[in-house]
């Protein structure tokens, strides 16, 4: 990764032109997560509507920390704005299918514009804790501002979603949406990380002095990418409030930033459906072991992290099926 | 960035990892198996295992087993089965943890919740399944006022009705003019102000000043009992639970403040653990709460007892409210002939007086309890700290 040529190679072994293999791997998922309501019980489809919400503010999180080299620990809080201004305007205004995910998109990005711009001048640690210290202040917010957010009770009673006028109660067609909007996140993720843009940020990754010789105006695309990144985690977050139909200060607060991240390192940094495969893993353990676990439901998640680290360096996206193909650099 | 290679070796160790998850989910998933849907009840019991309410979970806990273990593990002709789920900290682990227990589990009846946000957060689940939940803590208003739902019951307190008792009370005796009031600035600390205040201003008190001192992050309340000092007052209010109740009752002591402006508080300031790490910073605060391991009657002292010779330790007002969940229960289900949420909805609302309860005999009153309030005051009997009763308040209610 040294000579300029390079930025525009795909990192990390990825073919330029999908092969088929993938493509079809693919499409299979997407079936079966299609297809998941007319086979699975009630609880295991909310479980896996749950691990869509989480696996798109994994993979938004996902380009910042690997493709851009933003480690945030800060980035539950645009996810948790989404989530707020989406259950506030189907409280108060329409629970009419996508405009409660609009405005959650539309306030994610802005309050990741607002604040974005302090943080992407700063590099490594600075930035880390400048995201961290970003995403305390949002939930403080969250946390005091009690007519709007509802305060440490959180907003609860969210209306169901309404499509045409008839409100989604059923867990299967409520899966469905919440699948359909994931799709959409997911491509525009998918469209920023294939794009020329995103082979400058993964410039910027490697080598981002090189890249400001060049030319390149690294803090600007910095701060595009956080933006974006922070529209789709709002995009989650309205997910969240039409799924849960409740938004708490935790789901701003740090730890959700943790697991988060800890989806993303998971799921191999740099891959946004690695991302979305740790996130599954995350939502598994916490919600579908850990409760009965008397306790050790958070001990369990830091055993699977640490195995993850020693057993797979490059997480769920680094296992190479058969003799080692495409597993090196170009 | 090389991509890893799956040699053998590597695939065992990530077969044997997988392994020992599946091998820790078998464990901990469903406990006990099935018998005949008549003749047993499938109760969730949802408490904190995890995380800053874990003492009160454990508290909670063993007062349902130990409820079992002197009724032959039954509530009314129904042989209960009990399958625990941790709460954790925040609604994040809490609602999953209670869709599973309904949903996956299948459970007739939920019991426990200790987060006010959480006991909210499943009140549409809860709801839209049907099932009765009796809410073993939480204390949030709106539990059962804006957000009430026919198969959401309470066996604890509200907010602002437990500071309604000490407001009721400082009216009553005084001090009465100039109390100050003060409280963690969230949810549960504006309610209980907004109970204590009503009730002692309906009683002709008069207030000296306020203060909201962060939720969670202040550590030093100097400038807050700098102001209590400043104003005058001539005894102050608060409520602070867990950590931020050990540091205020400590830091009001090492100020100077207690001997001239007596402190008072909602009873959680001073309950359980916390009480121990205040140690003799406590003496003298009054507290008011439904429950004190102290009471002098016949049902505390032999739950007492038992309590002590079951975890050899005392029970708290955790332990009596989760209690007092399977005492209803019990109730409901001698005289409701289904285990349905209309069926035990409708029973729990004829049960009529609670009247063999460790803290005195309480009503459900729009299903939370109405109940009497105790004045407690800590003293220390021998080596250890306890809220002793001073005395105690009529029924009250729900407030609002």
């Amino acid at each position: 990764m040294s000579a300029p040529a390079d930025i525009a190679a795909p990192a990390e072994g990825e073919p330029r032109k999908p092969p088929p293999v993938r493509v079809l791997v693919s499409v299979l998922a997407a079936v079966l997560l299609a297809a998941a309501p007319l086979f699975l019980a009630p609880y295991a489809i909310s479980t896996l509507t749950r691990m869509l919400v989480f696996g798109l503010l994994a993979a938004s999180l996902a380009l910042l920390v690997g493709v851009s080299g933003l480690p945030s620990l800060g980035h539950a809080a645009y996810f948790g704005a989404g989530a707020y201004a989406a259950g506030w305007f189907a409280q108060n205004v329409s629970a009419q299918a996508p405009l409660s995910l609009l405005v959650a998109a539309f306030t994610g990005g802005f309050v990741a514009a607002a604040t974005g711009w302090i943080a992407v001048r700063a590099r490594g640690v600075f930035f880390l804790m400048l995201t961290l210290a970003i995403g305390e202040i949002v939930h403080q917010v969250a946390d005091s501002w009690e007519s709007v957010t509802g305060g440490s009770n959180g907003l609860y009673g969210i209306p169901a979603t309404e499509v045409g006028g008839a409100a989604i109660t059923n867990v299967g067609v409520l899966h469905w949406y919440v699948l359909a909007a994931f799709g959409g996140g997911f491509a525009v993720l998918w469209a920023v990380k294939a794009s020329p843009f995103g082979a400058a940020l993964r410039g910027i990754h490697d080598n981002e002095p090189r890249m400001r010789s060049i030319g390149y105006p690294t803090s600007l695309y910095k701060y595009a990418v956080f933006v974006v990144a922070g529209t789709v985690a709002g995009l989650a977050g309205g997910l969240l409030a039409a799924q849960q139909r409740l938004v708490t200060p935790a789901d701003l607060g740090f730890t959700t930033a943790a697991l988060a991240l800890l989806a993303v390192i998971i799921g191999g940094a740099r891959s946004l459906w690695g991302a979305c495969l740790g996130a599954a893993l995350v939502i598994f353990v916490r919600d579908s072991i850990g409760p009965s676990l008397d306790g050790h439901g958070p001990l369990l998640l830091g055993v699977v992290f640490i195995l993850v680290v020693y057993l797979m360096p490059n997480g769920v996206a680094g296992i190479r099926i058969g003799r080692g193909k495409g597993g090196g650099k170009p | 960035m090389d991509g890893m290679r799956f040699t053998r070796r590597r695939l065992l160790q990530l077969t044997g990892a997988a392994g020992a998850v599946v091998t820790v989910q078998a464990c901990g998933g469903s406990l006990g198996g099935g018998s005949s849907p008549e003749t047993s009840v499938k109760v969730g019991l949802l408490v904190p295992q995890a995380g800053v309410y874990a003492p009160l979970g454990t508290d909670m806990r063993r007062a349902w087993d130990l409820w079992l273990e002197s009724h032959d593990g039954k509530l009314g002709d129904y042989t209960v089965e009990t399958v625990v789920a941790d709460e954790g900290e925040t609604p994040q682990t809490g609602v999953p943890a209670a869709q599973r227990l309904l949903q996956s589990d299948q459970c007739d009846v939920i019991v426990g919740i200790v987060n006010s946000a959480t006991a909210l957060g499943v009140r549409d689940i809860v709801h839209e399944a049907k099932k009765i939940l009796i809410v073993a803590n939480a204390g949030a208003e709106d539990i059962t006022a804006k957000a009430s739902s026919p198969y959401i019951w309470r066996s604890s307190f509200t907010n602002g009705q437990v500071a309604a008792g000490m407001g009721r009370h400082l009216a009553e005796n005084g001090p009465k003019d100039g109390v100050f009031v003060i409280a963690s600035d969230y949810a549960a600390g504006a309610e209980a102000i907004a109970g204590f205040t009503s009730a002692f201003e309906a009683g002709g008190g008069t207030i000296a000043g306020r203060a909201d001192p962060p939720f969670g992050t202040t550590q030093d309340y100097q400038p807050f009992l700098s102001r209590i000092r400043n104003s005058g007052a001539k005894a102050t209010f608060c409520f602070f639970a867990g950590a931020e109740a050990v540091s205020f009752v400590k830091q009001y002591r090492q100020f100077g403040l207690a001997p001239d402006v007596p402190l008072y508080g909602s009873g959680f300031l001073t309950e359980g653990g916390v009480l121990d790490a205040q140690g003799e910073a406590a003496l003298g605060v009054h507290t008011s709460l439904h429950y004190t391991s102290e009471l002098d009657s016949s049902h505390n002292k032999e739950f007492v007892q038992s309590y002590q010779d079951a975890y050899d330790a005392v029970p708290t007002v955790y332990s009596v409210q989760t209690w007092d969940a399977a005492n209803v229960l019990d109730r409901a289900l001698r005289g409701a002939d289904g285990l349905d949420g209309d069926t035990l909805s409708t029973a729990l609302g004829g049960l009529g007086p609670i009247d063999d309860s460790p803290r005195g005999t309480w009503s459900f009153e729009n299903q939370t309890p109405k109940q009497k309030f105790y004045l407690r005051k800590v003293e220390k009997r021998g080596d250890r700290y306890v809220n002793a009763v001073v005395t105690e308040t009529g029924a009250i209610g729900q407030p609002g």
